[in-house]
């Protein structure tokens, strides 16, 4: 019946302007924003399990300068990575730490504090195009307060550190 | 759960486990004999029932390699077959000589601090090492890890690799020297 076309039409027309919102609704990506040293560095913050603090950490010789060693944290061994001493080249002086969620690592980043979590649109990250091996380590940046922090990238650090420890 | 016998060496926030397995018997150091080696922590002997053993100073090794400052006092004397050690590491020591050829193709002593102790762990007190550095500490002779306190650990360590660091080092010093 033609009523039921039009209600039929009607309603297409409504779920295609459903998914169409669907396509533009802008996905919102969470980030902890920390502090090493002077430096702010940003990391998704589904990469973190947790913050702890206060741990003592244990020395591993023959490691390069930004490993600092292992924490025990819940009595298992992780790694701390001091991204300070990799990106500044001095070792940071700090005692926290952000424990990453890896399935099969247990590392975790020695850090200063956090200053906050905060929520981005995806097109607000701004991608890096310099080409400096150093920019690997960092997924893009994002503005916080006027003030541009590098997001970490993980993986490349990662990897990085694999490459470093095959050559001791 | 599987037991385990360790020697557990203490130096305050660090200790460190030496399985059992690893040597067959234990002594108090008194005197010992200075030799020439090239190898850095490898210039003692000691008279050991009939035989002349060469002394590795892992107690000394230790304290370089973790920047250990906590001194104590090294008077004990581990005894380690040599078939234990890896082959490399065996010729090696083998090949030291002195007054002809009376050391012991036998054995090596390994000298520790002497407040070091027998202890007995369940398999799962020991953890693996994070898979980041798992094959690089298992290379430089740290094998496992437990945790007695929250500000202490125990590296579980292997004597072949602690030895072959220094080893290795003064061979590669060596054939500097020569080029």
């Amino acid at each position: 019946m033609k009523e039921n076309e039009e209600l039929l039409k009607d309603i297409a027309a409504q779920e295609e302007s459903k998914n169409t919102q669907a396509v533009t609704e802008e996905k919102i990506i969470k980030f902890l924003i920390f502090r090493v040293g002077q430096r702010l560095y940003a990391l998704h913050a589904d990469e973190v399990r947790e913050i702890i603090g206060g741990n003592a950490v244990f020395y591993l010789p023959f490691a390069p300068a930004y490993v600092r060693g292992l924490i025990n944290r819940h009595g298992e061994p992780h790694t701390v990575l001091d991204v300070h001493a990799l990106l500044e080249q001095n070792q940071a002086d700090a005692d926290n730490f952000l424990v990453l969620k890896i399935d099969d690592d247990k590392i975790a980043f020695l850090i200063s504090e956090i200053l906050e979590i905060i929520k981005i649109p995806e097109n607000k990250i701004n991608t890096l195009t310099s080409k400096e091996s150093e920019m690997r380590f960092f997924k893009g940046s994002i503005s916080v307060n006027d003030e541009e922090v590098f997001i970490l990238h993980v993986d490349n650090l990662l990897r990085k550190l694999d490459e470093d420890l095959e050559k001791v | 759960m599987k037991d385990q016998n360790f020697l557990s060496i203490d130096y305050g926030s660090t200790g460190f486990l030496i399985n059992k397995n690893q040597f067959y018997s234990s002594c108090y150091l008194d005197q010992t004999v200075s030799v020439n080696s090239p190898v850095p922590h490898l210039n003692n002997i000691y008279s050991f029932g009939d035989e002349e053993i060469l002394i590795f100073d892992m107690h000394a090794a230790l304290q370089k390699l973790f920047n250990i400052n906590d001194g104590g006092n090294a008077e004990l004397l581990l005894i380690a077959r040599l078939e234990k050690f890896s082959k490399r590491i065996a010729s090696f020591f083998s090949r030291i000589k002195y007054k002809g050829d009376i050391l012991s193709k036998d054995l090596i002593g390994l000298k520790i601090k002497s407040d070091a102790r027998m202890i007995t762990l369940r398999i799962d007190q020991l953890h693996s090492l994070p898979a980041s550095v798992f094959s690089f500490c298992k290379r430089h002779g740290l094998l496992a890890c437990s945790f007695p306190g929250e500000k202490k650990i125990n590296y579980l360590i292997e004597i072949d690799c602690i030895c072959g660091i220094f080893i290795d080092s003064a061979i590669a010093g060596l054939k500097g020297k020569k080029a």
